[in-house]
């Protein structure tokens, strides 16, 4: 980073208009009508700060916060399914999440801080694309997946494909919206643990987040049936370990395969050096002790799940 | 000494004077306050750490649109310098720039928005120069000169005994090195400052700022004219912490400038990234410290040597003959509050191309403070003793020489704060140094650490006088005209509460206007723990002169002699018949009828400081304020992640005038502390800061700040008000040490940098304990 | 620019305002309508000086731009004080001096009503993560702690 680069004097909003359409098919022909001028802006919370870096050159932003249904928490058929627009308060606050999905009520009750999380929404933290995300690490042990709504119809995005880059997603935000990501919710023999590391204890960016689900089935002793391990920010995207998955997956639960687990995670993540995040060395140690963790509470918790 | 009962006022918690503006919102500060039409000035600054300016080009930003001045050095009609010791730093670089934010050309416009634009249209040539960005490569022959007059500022020493001999008497010898960032103060506040010409040919400068004289004395030379034609108004201070007594420098000649050239009001605001990355920052710090002792823990000898980072510029680093500015300091403090027969410090101050040091809660002390309770503990663990044992052994007590030769003769209570710290703490919970060689580590690992300290009350200077003017009006109610500001830590709450007791009137009879270098007396700047102190002496002074003409009165209106009259609470009345009273406002009242005056000036400057730069022997500072502090961690093995689980401090302050505000000083400077100990630092690379803004330089929230139970001893400094003596530094003062002692005392391995952060805590955990010798 | 007007509440008081897209809450605030008992600190949602109570939530106004406003229902500081009576927190934070420098006092006090409306009685862990995003250089916290739990029994006893 040179100092060019710096922020020191606050860089001009440059959105003209904002508007606030009633449905998402409004939302859409906004977005088509301004053919790459106009964005979405959910909580906001991400892009105001970003256009003060001169980052955002939208002439238009179209708020699709109010869209009827876009904060929905609900549980159909076995999935969670949540409105984009859901706030991160909500989803902590969601007794649904909190006993079906826990590894996101606890990454959404640790983003920024909870003015942030008032504002800030599920679908804003993961079309920001960064490889840390406090809700996207968890969503990618959920297994999630994501809808994107543009002018040629929908799609599901798994989300374990959706991160392109730092700071890039496949959407668009200028031609698409994200509405809504959902993910099997959990259930008996199954639990999931999110951890965060970080320098102070709130309104602080992760040197370090990870998620594990599991689930075990119950027989003679307890086998892994299925396990997901995320981690970030770790890679220039959210990371799945899966060789680390794969250690576990179909095997008994002992204490020496899930160290080893955790220990073929850290060699998943590659972690540069960083000023403010610590050295690789340490950011990969560190990869391996909240992956233990992560499996062992998922594993604690399966035992109370309902 | 009285005890608290007897007084009406003093000794009391009386809720602060600012407190319902405070908590309504309607307290404005400077940000809030409707200037009119003004113009908007932007500082455009160099990206180089040096380089040579050999070109500026402003003609496109001088005509765009809106913009109304665009100057550089050549427009500054006086002196282009400026600095609270020395004016080193020019208003706008002429011939060079020295580091990153460099200012080096000023736009006043319209608005925000187009001088922001106009910055961009100027074009600057630079011819970049090789940079220094540390002290020892400064020091060495061919670096890099950022002054002409060389990178060494100066060499300050302190000397005691012999120090050879010294070390050949001791059983047991450690050195170590300690190293200490540059911090921000983050005061909320954002720095601004709004200026104006009078009519009059005066110039006005309003900004929140904790030196409104040397504020003044700064921009009079910068605009050639006399000090008496330039006015500072403090304006309410969003916090300070020794930040504001420069940074307001900084702007105010600015913003002065270009008030002066374009004749109108204008105003200078610097966004939270240009406040880190140009205002003055806690001097960084490499020291070596050496000491020895006997078997039995018996100090006998201490040398240390300090390499202290100045920056850019001077501020408030050099010495302030004979003992002020935050080397001299630093280097006094450094042998701690111990009594130590035989000493050497010597402490070399240097110039980098890196942001400047100046003045930051603690005025050098925190620094110095880490380095010799971090010594002093690890030699606990050598010699196999408790650390509170071997501090209590050698710390000063009544009839101790200091460092410098000096008897502390005086309010002393340092023994008095460790036995209640390790009462309130209950120290007998420590478990020895964890040796996990041995018994390897639990996944938490608790450990319990300590650390003592010492600071001085006021700056040590020749010229450290405070003036008050004081006045009881006809109704009875008290106008206070003084300099000193008040920036959180309750003073004007204070000094109104010492008004009151002096004078017999009650606090909510008491005004202090804000300070305004058009009708306050000469006060000193706000730093160095002495405001209560010199103002409160002062105050005292001024009563005085009141009070007797005032019970001259009332001798003559009750009928009574006036040896047995007393004023308190409004009321005048026979200590010997109560019920022989009149209302004091009354007394007030009659006696302006009788012509007699009801104003005092008080003047009052300590007793003299000394210290020969040769020796290292004198009397630097006129009294200490001392401390404990016991502090309680749990350490993540796994990750190194570090636990507050409890603080307790005990402080000797000579005389709490309001417990209340001095428990917030406690608390709040704790915090301080805690930052220094565990997440504050100012990332450099190559010159650049890394982590401007509060996004990514990290002070502590809510949620990082354990419980703190804090204790009050009271060893009445006979310098002092009611025996008071300064409080508003010490507490951030031995936090750090004290965490650091009980991470130690948790892992078994020692930490010699901060900030402390997790990865130095595992990284001490995997790499091998460093052997004593 | 062409201008839109933005509909809200401040206070109890309607509000109806033509504003530039462009603009921010805090500012609106502010500026347009002098309630200057909202700080800012930092313009980057980083140090909680602006935060301000929106539809119940503590929010913080530097991030919302204008038009987020619409139809909402704010309280700022000003809106606290009811004929020269004290809110309970207010009450409590002189009482317990947690003010100093006050900088910072505005936003806590909402974040201890914001709190308190939701959570009559909110354990010291709770308070700690009701203030955990505005930032405080000079009391370290304790004394903001101590006074929004007295409020909280305070109001409990009415």
């Amino acid at each position: 980073m040179r100092f060019s680069e710096t922020v020191v004097y606050t860089k001009e909003r440059e959105w003209e208009q904002y508007l606030v359409p009633a449905t998402i098919d409004d939302a859409l022909k906004l977005l088509k009508r301004f053919k790459g001028d106009a964005r979405v802006i959910a909580g906001g919370t991400d892009l105001v700060v970003q256009a003060r870096q001169g980052g955002l050159q939208a002439k238009v932003l179209v708020d699709i916060s109010h869209l009827r249904g876009f904060s929905d928490i609900k549980l159909h058929k076995g999935m969670i399914r949540i409105g984009a627009g859901a706030t991160h308060s909500r989803i902590a606050e969601s007794a649904l999440v909190v006993e079906r999905a826990q590894a996101l009520a606890e990454g959404a009750s640790r983003v920024g801080s909870p003015q942030i999380r008032n504002v800030g929404t599920i679908g804003g933290n993961i079309v920001n694309g960064q490889p840390g995300a406090d809700t996207a690490i968890p969503l990618l042990a959920l297994d999630a997946a994501v809808k994107v709504v543009g002018t040629r119809g929908e799609r599901i995005i798994p989300l374990k494909e959706f991160f392109v880059g730092v700071g890039q997603t496949k959407v668009d935000s200028t031609k698409e919206i994200v509405t809504e990501i959902s993910f099997p919710a959990l259930k008996n023999g199954e639990a999931s643990c999110a951890l965060r590391l970080a320098k102070r204890k709130t309104l602080v960016l992760p040197v370090l987040t990870a998620a594990v689900m599991a689930s075990v089935k119950s027989g003679k002793g307890r086998t892994f049936k299925d396990v997901r391990i995320a981690v970030g920010p770790v890679a220039i995207t959210p990371l799945r370990c899966k060789q680390a998955e794969e250690v576990l997956i179909g095997n008994p639960v002992t204490d020496a395969l899930i160290t080893r687990a955790a220990e073929v995670a850290a060699t998943e993540a590659n972690p540069r050096s960083s000023l403010m995040r610590g050295s690789s060395t340490y950011r990969k140690a560190m990869v391996s002790v909240l992956v233990e963790r992560g499996i062992r509470s998922a594993l604690e918790r399966i035992g109370g799940e309902r | 000494m009285k005890s608290n009962e007897e007084f009406a006022v003093v000794g009391k918690s009386k809720p602060r004077i600012d407190a319902r503006e405070k908590v309504t919102g309607k307290l404005k500060y400077i940000a809030d306050m409707d200037y009119g039409d003004t113009l908007h000035a932007k500082v455009l600054r160099s990206p180089y750490p040096h380089a040579r300016i050999k070109r500026i080009d402003t003609s496109k930003a001088a005509a765009l649109p809106g913009v109304v001045a665009v100057l550089t050095a050549k427009d500054v009609p006086g002196r282009n310098g400026f600095g609270a010791i020395v004016p080193d730093q020019p208003v706008l670089c002429g011939d060079k720039v020295r580091f990153v934010g460099d200012g080096v050309a000023l736009v006043a416009a319209v608005d925000e928005k187009t001088a922001i634009r106009a910055l961009d249209l100027i074009k600057v040539d630079y011819e970049v120069l090789p940079a220094v960005f540390s002290p020892v490569e400064a020091l060495s022959g061919n670096a890099p000169k950022v002054h002409d007059s060389g990178n060494l500022i100066t060499t300050s020493r302190v000397e005691k005994g012999d120090i050879e001999s010294g070390f050949r008497e001791a059983d047991v010898i450690l050195e170590r090195t300690y190293e200490l960032p540059f911090l921000e103060h983050a005061y909320l506040e954002p720095d601004v400052a709004v200026a104006y010409r009078g009519d009059d040919g005066t110039v006005t400068v309003e900004a929140p700022m904790q030196a409104p004289f040397t504020t003044r004395r700064n921009v009079a030379p910068v605009l050639g004219l006399p000090i008496n034609k330039v006015r500072c108004i403090v304006t309410p201070l969003g916090g300070g912490f020794g930040g504001k007594e420069d940074s307001p420098v900084d702007t105010a000649v600015r913003v002065a400038l270009l008030a002066w050239h374009t004749g109108k009001r204008v105003r200078l605001e610097y966004s939270r990234e240009e406040i880190m990355l140009s205002t003055c920052k806690r001097h960084p710090m490499i020291i070596r410290a050496k000491i020895g002792a006997k078997k039995d823990g018996t100090f006998v000898a201490f040398e240390g040597t300090i390499y202290n980072e100045q920056g850019a510029y001077a501020s408030l680093g050099p010495v302030l003959p004979p003992a002020g500015g935050v080397h001299a300091h630093a280097v006094v403090m450094l042998p701690g509050p111990y009594q130590i027969p035989n000493i050497k410090v010597e402490g070399y101050l240097v110039y980098t191309n890196h942001p400047y040091g100046g003045a930051m809660r603690g005025f050098g002390a925190p620094q110095s403070n880490f380095a010799h309770e971090s010594l002093v503990d690890e030699l606990a663990d050598l010699l196999n003793m408790d650390p509170f044992e071997l501090r209590r052994k050698n710390c000063f007590e009544l009839g101790s020489k200091t460092a410098t030769g000096q008897v502390i003769d005086q309010s002393i209570g340092l023994k008095e704060t460790l036995d209640e710290s390790r009462k309130l703490f209950q120290w007998e919970r420590r478990k020895p140094t964890a040796d996990p060689a041995k018994t390897g580590l639990q996944n938490k690992a608790t450990g319990l650490g300590m650390a003592i300290g010492w600071y001085r009350t006021s700056i040590g200077t020749t010229f450290d006088g405070t003036g008050v003017n004081l006045h009881l009006l006809e109704d009875g109610s008290v106008i206070i005209y003084q300099g000193l500001v008040e920036m959180g830590q309750g003073m004007h709450t204070g000094i109104s509460q010492i008004a009151a007791e002096a004078l017999g009137v009650n606090l909510e009879n008491v005004r202090v206007v804000a300070p305004d270098t058009d009708s306050a007396p000469e006060s000193g700047p706000t730093v160095g723990s002495r405001c209560t102190t010199l103002m409160g002496n002062a105050i005292l002074l001024a009563a005085q002169q009141i009070k007797e003409p005032l019970m001259q009165s009332a001798s003559e209106l009750l009928e009574t002699p006036v040896e047995r009259l007393v004023a308190r609470e409004g009321f005048i009345f026979d200590k010997e018949k109560p019920e022989i009273k009149m209302e004091l406002k009354e007394a007030a009242r009659r006696s302006m009828g009788m012509g007699r005056r009801l104003m005092g000036q008080g003047w009052y400057t300590p007793p003299k400081p000394t210290l020969d730069p040769r020796t290292g022997q004198g009397n630097p500072y006129f009294v200490y304020t001392y401390a404990t502090q016991m502090v309680e961690v749990e350490v993540d093995t796994k990750t190194g992640e570090v636990e507050l689980k409890k603080i307790v401090g005990s402080f000797d302050i000579g005389k709490a005038i309001n417990p209340q505000l001095l428990e917030g000083q406690i608390e709040g400077g704790i915090a301080m502390g805690v930052g220094y100990a565990l997440m504050e630092k100012v990332i450099l690379e190559e010159g650049i800061i890394k982590n401007l803004g509060l996004k990514d330089y990290l002070i502590p929230t809510a949620k990082d700040m354990p419980e703190i139970v804090s204790s009050i001893v009271e060893e009445p400094n006979v310098h002092g008000p009611f025996g008071a003596k300064g409080i508003g530094e010490m507490p951030n003062i031995p936090t750090p040490a004290a965490i650091n002692n009980a991470i130690v005392n948790a892992i078994g391995s020692r930490i010699y940098k901060v900030p402390i952060d997790s990865e130095s805590v595992w990284n001490a955990m995997h790499s091998p304990k460093p052997k004593g010798r | 620019m062409k201008e839109q007007t933005v509909r809200f509440k401040v206070n109890g008081n309607k509000i109806a305002l033509e504003v530039e897209a462009n603009e921010l809450l805090v500012d609106v605030l502010r500026e347009r309508l002098g309630l200057t008992g909202t700080k800012v600190g930092c313009r980057e949602g980083e140090c909680g000086t602006c935060s301000i109570i929106m539809n119940g939530r503590l929010v913080a106004a530097c991030l919302i731009p204008i038009m987020k406003a619409e139809g909402a229902d704010i309280v700022t500081i000003e809106g606290l004080e009811k004929n020269g009576d004290l809110h309970v927190v207010q009450q409590m934070f002189i009482e317990h001096g947690a003010i100093q420098c006050g900088f910072c006092t505005p936003a806590m006090v909402l974040a201890g009503k914001a709190l308190l409306d939701r959570t009559p009685n909110p354990t010291h862990a709770e308070i700690r993560e009701a203030i955990s995003g505005i930032l405080c250089r000079c009391t370290g916290y304790q004394k903001i702690i101590e006074a929004i739990d007295s409020a909280a029994k305070a109001q409990g006893r009415r």
